[in-house]
């Protein structure tokens, strides 16, 4: 092993005083162009650029996608989330800024971007987003900004590599670990495993 | 990789709460209804999640160290992109993990801090040594695989924010998990040597993997609060005799010998007798197994493991080491890098 | 074979840089820092990969089955970093820029096949130096005790710089394209290196006398392998 992981090092007291955090952002992944993005995670980061980047090097790399989007998590304001989901509603107009309209389908579930709605403020913005995309299917809205939101994408610069990734996922393994199998196992043992394997582990 | 099931916690009783909110919470929960950011939850529950995520998120960072120890040492460049790309992983599952114990109420910073200076807590299999190559692939066989029962069990619980949270660490689990079963093959295909090494460290890791779901349950653990407001979904001992019913035939396939071993301060194993309780009771279907040596277990919580100094000293360090790097990007508020 | 030696030279780099920066994983300052920076390093042992394949032969073989002094990687890639993240940061910054401007390079050759594999590790090339420009300038301009830092880096590195262009062909002329990549952002960031051309001030590696620790480096790199070397693993 390296010589830094090896050593044993000393410290004298206590640690130096705490950095605390850095600014919260939420992040979504858009899959392919024109998509909705969706809800990938969180990161700490100190600005846009750098939160911006850091999301392309994790979440833009989970799996395929074409773009992240990013706010920061002071900047969204949710709707109260239904026990049910929640009633539609009527309100019009379209006065005020363009706000991202997200919505969660369920309890649990994660939040996919819908569309625009224009509002004078956030919680007009939640009426508007709940009339426009809820149709009595969500339990939850949330409205950014669209000047708060922003956006890295493939056409910029690279997020998605084209050499080979497979040794980062696991379908890059699943046929070489059958083929080895078989030199242990009978076709009928492997076939019962194979299927606990997708109940235990997929 | 990791899982919380070893911090068996007593959970405050709910002295003081509205026995009226705290009925509908429980109903809530118990009609598998999730429970969402802005919901009404008891304070033990709100703690006790903050507690469990942050074990969680303590254990991907100090799990990142024994297997980043070979990094520098994979044989092929498939191997050694694969473990890298798996610690990488194990940083961002701690990395989210800690984001849903800062919404609960407390900083990165604190939980850092609080990490290295040994104030909480992280799972004990870090704590065991992984002195080759072999070991690389047992951990992510047996500890991922272990880590993937229980995770798969806790994407059933009821906190919202948690359970997408590990939703999207199985889908990474599933990857360390494979390439484990994948180098445990190879090595089980090869040459005296590769084969003997696997056997080595499939005994440094089987008791440990026993002892990954925890010690064993209390009597009524379904009546307490961590199972009753499903934090907590499965029991251990259950948990534990499926993990052993999937392991233990496919171990003695590869041409394995599941043995019960002695170990030293080290963690290095010093004598084996083969575990004759390891057999299949045709009744119940269930693998029998000897118990791991629970007073072990004990002695590394309480810090007296073969390497909790070792990791709890390079984390320390690394963290002290990035100290003016976090400062320095803290510094100003940069809007505009310079063109490349 | 000018060409073949440069690929082989950029391969074995990309191979040091990536064996070095993994090393990294799990111990990087900031949590986020951490991941993003092993996703390039895991792109450096990729962009080895890719080449080593264009070069022919088993790419596992080349990458661990040569000895020592048939690598041609320089002295710069293989430095101790002493576990100070401001060295590391230097060296991938000087690295990258230098593996960009030998990629332009090949992706305007004559090899159609090595044409290909130069423009799409560019399009990641690009990621790298997007990041490392960002980071030097942050970390230059974020406070006396980071600017000093990062000069104590450069003024490590500087003499290790030339190595870069040992044995590389248009020497010359790549140097002054990659003094165009760095300058500015080491000047935005009040940075300077002393290197005035790419006659090397310490050499070797290219040509395979390397340093003591490039064979540290190598012996810990293949020591599984090694184990079995015809083995599968």
């Amino acid at each position: 092993m390296s010589k830094r992981r090896h050593i044993t090092y000393e410290f004298d007291g206590d640690l130096p005083e705490g950095t605390g955090d850095d600014a919260h952002w939420v992040v979504y992944t858009r899959k392919n162009a024109g998509g909705p993005a969706r809800w990938a995670g969180y990161l700490d980061a100190v600005d846009v650029d750098l939160a911006l980047q850091y999301s392309r090097e994790h979440y833009g790399l989970d799996e395929a996608c074409v773009g992240t989007l990013i706010h920061r998590h002071d900047a969204m304001t949710d709707s109260e989330y239904g026990l049910e989901p929640l009633s539609p509603a009527s309100a019009k107009g379209d006065d005020g800024e363009p706000w991202v309209v997200f919505v969660q389908k369920g309890r649990g579930n994660i939040h996919i971007e819908a569309g625009l709605v224009h509002a004078p403020n956030a919680r007009t913005a939640i009426a508007r987003g709940i009339a426009s995309f809820a149709g009595g299917k969500v339990t939850n809205v949330r409205v950014v900004l669209q000047a708060d939101c922003h956006e890295a994408m493939q056409e910029d610069l690279a997020i998605w590599r084209e050499h080979d990734l497979s040794y980062k996922y696991a379908r890059g393994y699943s046929k070489d670990v059958r083929a080895k199998w078989r030199t242990f196992r009978d076709e009928a043992d492997l076939e019962g495993y194979r299927a606990g394997d997708i109940k235990e582990h997929f | 990789m990791s899982g919380a099931a070893n911090p068996v916690q007593p959970m405050c009783p709910c002295e003081g709460e509205d026995p009226e909110k705290l009925a509908q919470f429980e109903q809530r929960i118990a009609e598998g209804v999730h429970i969402e950011p802005g919901d009404w939850m008891p304070e033990a529950y709100r703690q006790g999640m903050l507690r469990m995520a942050e074990h969680h998120a303590n254990s991907e960072i100090i799990g990142a160290l024994p297997e980043g120890e070979w990094i520098t040492r994979a044989p092929s460049l498939r191997r050694k992109l694969a473990l890298t790309a798996k610690v990488q992983d194990e940083v961002g599952h701690g990395q989210m993990l800690y984001r849903v114990s800062q919404e609960l109420g407390k900083s990165r910073d604190d939980m850092l801090r609080d990490l290295v200076m040994g104030k909480t807590k992280y799972h004990n299999c870090f704590n065991y040594p992984a002195p080759t190559w072999g070991d690389i692939a047992m951990i992510q066989w047996l500890i991922d695989g272990a880590a993937i029962m229980n995770q798969k069990t806790l994407a059933d619980g009821a906190y919202g924010p948690y359970v997408r949270t590990m939703n999207r660490i199985n889908m990474e689990e599933a990857f360390h998990f494979k390439s484990g079963e994948d180098m445990v093959l190879t090595l089980m295909s090869g040459t005296k040597l590769q084969k003997q090494m696997t056997q080595d460290a499939f005994d440094r890791w089987w008791a440990v993997s026993l002892m990954f779901f925890g010690p064993h349950d209390k009597p009524g653990a379904e009546t307490m609060p961590a199972m009753r407001w499903r934090m907590k979904i499965e029991k251990n001992d259950s948990l534990r005799q499926r993990f052993v019913n999937r392991f233990a035939p496919a171990a003695k396939d590869l041409g394995l010998i599941i043995n019960v071993c002695a170990k030293d301060e080290h963690g290095y194993v010093t004598s084996v007798r083969e575990d004759e309780q390891c057999v299949r009771d045709e009744a119940t279907g269930n693998w029998g197994f000897t118990d791991p040596d629970w007073d072990e277990f004990f002695r590394v919580i309480r810090g007296n493991g073969p390497c909790n100094a070792h990791r709890l000293n390079l984390r320390r360090f690394s963290h002290e080491q990035g100290d003016w790097v976090r400062r320095a990007g803290a510094h100003g508020t940069i809007t505009t890098p310079p063109a490349a | 074979m000018p060409l073949r030696d440069d690929v082989m030279a950029l391969a074995d780099d990309k191979l040091m840089s990536g064996h070095m920066q993994s090393d990294w994983t799990g111990l990087g300052p900031i949590l986020e820092e951490d991941i993003a920076a092993s996703a390039m390093a895991q792109d450096d042992l990729s962009h080895a990969q890719v080449l080593y394949e264009w070069l022919g032969g088993d790419p596992d073989a080349t990458a661990f089955g040569r000895q020592a002094q048939a690598y041609r990687c320089c002295d710069l890639v293989t430095l101790p970093d002493e576990f100070d993240w401001a060295i590391a940061t230097a060296r991938r910054f000087m690295c990258a820029h230098f593996a960009t401007v030998l990629l332009q390079d090949f992706a305007q050759s004559d090899d159609a096949d090595l044409v290909d594999r130069a423009a799409r590790l560019l399009k990641e090339q690009a990621i790298q130096t997007t990041h490392l420009n960002a980071w030097i300038f942050r970390l230059g301009t974020g406070g006396t005790d980071a600017h000093a830092r990062m000069q104590h880096a450069f003024d490590t590195l500087s003499p290790y710089v030339g190595g870069l262009f040992e044995t590389i062909d248009q020497a010359a002329d790549r140097f002054d394209r990659w003094r165009a990549a760095v300058d500015p952002v080491l000047q935005s960031a009040a940075l300077k290196i002393d290197v005035t051309g790419p006659e090397s001030t310490t050499c070797g590696g290219r040509s395979g006398q390397h340093a003591e620790h490039f064979i540290l480096q190598q012996a810990e790199m293949t020591q599984v392998r090694s184990l079995e070397p015809d083995a599968a693993w």
